[in-house]
């Protein structure tokens, strides 16, 4: 079976810099026309069974502009990694609010500090989705999410550490991954 | 700067589904045909200020075959992970002479026993070959090698473990990996 994640378009939050966390902002002019092409470069011609999408605003609207009338189920496990009291704050206010270990934890995914969530929380969330794909007996599934969340599958999958450092995930990056011979692979990233 | 790295056609090897290391194995038909077409489908139309090849046969013709008339450096840093006197032969020759204890190098990918390398040395030689790029300067460059290697390279860039990681490699798949702000990371796996 194959799975594709897919992050969102860029977001008001993504083009002023702030951190998004569960906050529901919506796409920009731009990531509108983002969904769209990887709708049309990448994922109109395949079949998929089903199609999920995280609950924030974001992921859903690229969803319906990427494959528009498709249908889709929405699931907080596909949320992006909540980032506590960091979320709606630049870089600067963060610095200037939690002092220089910020960039540490931002880097690492460790909101715990902020009360958000930390790697492990993140990567027992997306394997708890990952295994709910792989149970489904589907062939091909799409889920539209965050940049959180494709590089906690990587993570999951592979078996790199969770972090920004080492990874790309650009607005409408898809991460392809397949399941075969009881495990999970990774076929794609950002094709 | 951007670095692409390139698996090898179908080898002889391959096809036969036996240890390769340094063995020198050519390209079968239908390997040159995948080269052909990578060629066409990833290379064509981008400019490349420097292209490297693993000095072994394998790599050579690819990069022959993807770029006709190509100039480019030879490097061994570029090579498979040599699996010393399991060279050219099968899983079940290689038990029969070697027992159980074969199974589990092999599961770790340390060929020291056999006068191969191990993840450390293949990891070094892909730190190595990075240091070299970055010294050598230019915006894109690419490098023809081996399945090893780009493991070993998606080792140092994101921290993905040599042994585990679930990342699947055909025949002329590629990996571009960006180096910005002082640090380099994965932007496509198999485009």
């Amino acid at each position: 079976m194959e799975l594709y994640l897919i992050r969102h378009g860029e977001s008001e939050t993504n083009a002023a810099g702030i951190h998004s966390s569960w906050q529901q902002v919506s796409l920009t002019e731009k990531g509108v026309e983002e969904a769209r092409r990887v709708g049309e470069r990448l994922l109109r011609e395949i079949p998929f069974d089903k199609i999920y999408a995280s609950d924030l605003r974001r992921a859903m609207q690229t969803a319906e502009t990427a494959l528009p009338g498709a249908g889709y189920e929405t699931t907080p496990l596909l949320r992006e990694i909540n980032s506590g009291a960091i979320s709606g704050k630049t870089a600067e206010q963060c610095e200037a609010e939690f002092g220089p270990q910020y960039y540490v934890n931002k880097t690492v995914h460790n909101y715990t500090p902020y009360g958000g969530e930390n790697a492990p929380e993140v990567l027992a969330r997306v394997t708890q989705f990952l295994n709910l794909v792989r149970d489904s007996g589907l062939e091909r599934v799409a889920a539209f999410t965050h940049a959180g969340i494709l590089r906690a599958a990587l993570s999951v999958v592979t078996g790199m550490p969770l972090s920004r450092l080492g990874v790309c995930c650009p607005n409408c990056a898809v991460a392809v991954f397949t399941y075969g011979e009881d495990c999970w692979r990774l076929r794609q990233w950002n094709p | 700067m951007e670095l692409y790295l390139i698996r090898h056609g179908e080898s002889e090897i391959n096809a036969k589904g036996i240890h390769g290391g340094w063995f020198q194995a050519s390209l079968t038909q239908k390997g040159i045909h995948e080269a052909e077409e990578a060629g066409k489908r990833l290379l064509h139309g981008q400019e490349f200020d420097r292209v490297y090849s693993s000095d072994l046969i394998r790599a050579r013709q690819t990069a022959e075959a993807a770029l006709p008339g190509v100039t480019y450096e030879v490097t061994p840093l570029l090579r498979e992970i040599s699996v010393g006197a399991l060279e050219n032969r099968s899983a079940d020759e290689c038990f029969a002479e070697y027992g159980k204890p074969y199974f589990a190098h092999k599961a770790l990918h340390n060929y020291r026993p056999y006068g191969g390398e191990d993840a450390g040395d293949v990891c070094t030689r892909a730190a190595e070959f990075l240091r070299l790029t970055e010294s050598a300067g230019g915006e894109r460059i690419l490098a023809f090698t081996h399945e090893g290697f780009m493991r070993a390279m998606m080792n140092v860039i994101c921290g993905t473990p040599y042994v585990r990681g679930l990342v699947t490699t055909p025949n002329c798949a590629a990996a571009v990996f960006v180096f910005r702000d002082g640090a380099w990371s994965l932007l496509r796996w198999n485009p």
